[in-house]
């Protein structure tokens, strides 16, 4: 353990955050994972938020590698350009 | 449709939904030219146009650009490294194991997963890895929020 910290002390140009940085930084992360923020408590572990954090993103990988497959699908079948442009005004109206 | 507020020109949902948009339309029209299989080109030209309308500002969207355009390159090309980018390698190589700053405890083991997770994260300190997990949560949402409108309207428009 202690060679471990003696050695990154050595390291230059890697600053030591302080753990309050870091607790704040990950109550920020809190704030963004639905799971956690709806289940109100306060107390949750750093580890917790990373964890939901990792699970969070890697469902929202997974939504968009679904998603793509049904756009590569309806793309296929969709070849009006008059479809194209209905379709933008929808979305930025 | 769920239209939370009226439309602002800058937003970063407006600037990707036209980047993306742009791109779908490019790959309709090339679409026999490649030879992917065209979900990975759409997926690929989300994942391009969010990181295009965020622009550079963040490590997570240079890692991305890098990434697509190294892609487009012969992966035996080794182009010399620019100087930022010599440092950082060099950090990287002696800087030791960024990875747990905390060693003894439990909580920062979990950072290794998240790392491979938010693009650039293998060579970001902690404080930075944390904050380019907050954005880029944020830019994921918005891109599957725009994505499944996309896929709602293009299911229900007649097509010709």
């Amino acid at each position: 353990m202690s060679s471990r910290r003696s050695r990154s002390r050595q390291q230059s140009g890697v600053s030591r955050i302080s753990d309050d940085q870091i607790a704040d930084l990950v109550s920020k992360l809190q704030q963004l994972i639905p799971e956690i923020r709806n289940r109100r408590s306060d107390k949750v572990s750093a580890s917790k938020v990373l964890q939901e954090t990792c699970n969070y993103i890697r469902n929202l990988h997974r939504e968009v590698d679904d998603l793509s497959e049904r756009l590569a699908e309806l793309l296929e079948n969709t070849d009006s350009d008059s479809a194209q442009a209905a379709i933008i005004r929808s979305l930025l109206m | 449709m769920t239209a939370q507020q009226s439309p602002n020109p800058s937003s970063l949902r407006t600037r990707f939904t036209y980047r993306f948009l742009r791109a779908l339309k490019e790959l309709n029209k090339h679409r026999s030219a490649t030879s992917w299989p065209s979900y990975r080109r759409v997926k690929v030209a989300a994942d391009a146009s969010m990181a295009a309308a965020v622009k550079s500002r963040r490590a997570w969207t240079r890692a991305v650009l890098r990434k697509i355009r190294r892609g487009h390159r012969s992966p035996r090309w080794n182009r010399p490294l620019a100087t930022r980018e010599l440092r950082r390698k060099i950090r990287r190589n002696h800087g030791g194991n960024p990875r747990k700053i905390r060693g003894s405890h439990g909580d920062f083991g979990q950072t290794n997963e998240l790392r491979k997770l938010v693009p650039g994260g293998e060579s970001m300190e902690i404080s930075s890895l944390l904050g380019e997990t907050a954005h880029y949560i944020k830019c994921l949402s918005t891109q599957v929020q725009v994505m499944r409108d996309l896929v709602d309207l293009y299911s229900s428009t007649p097509t010709s």
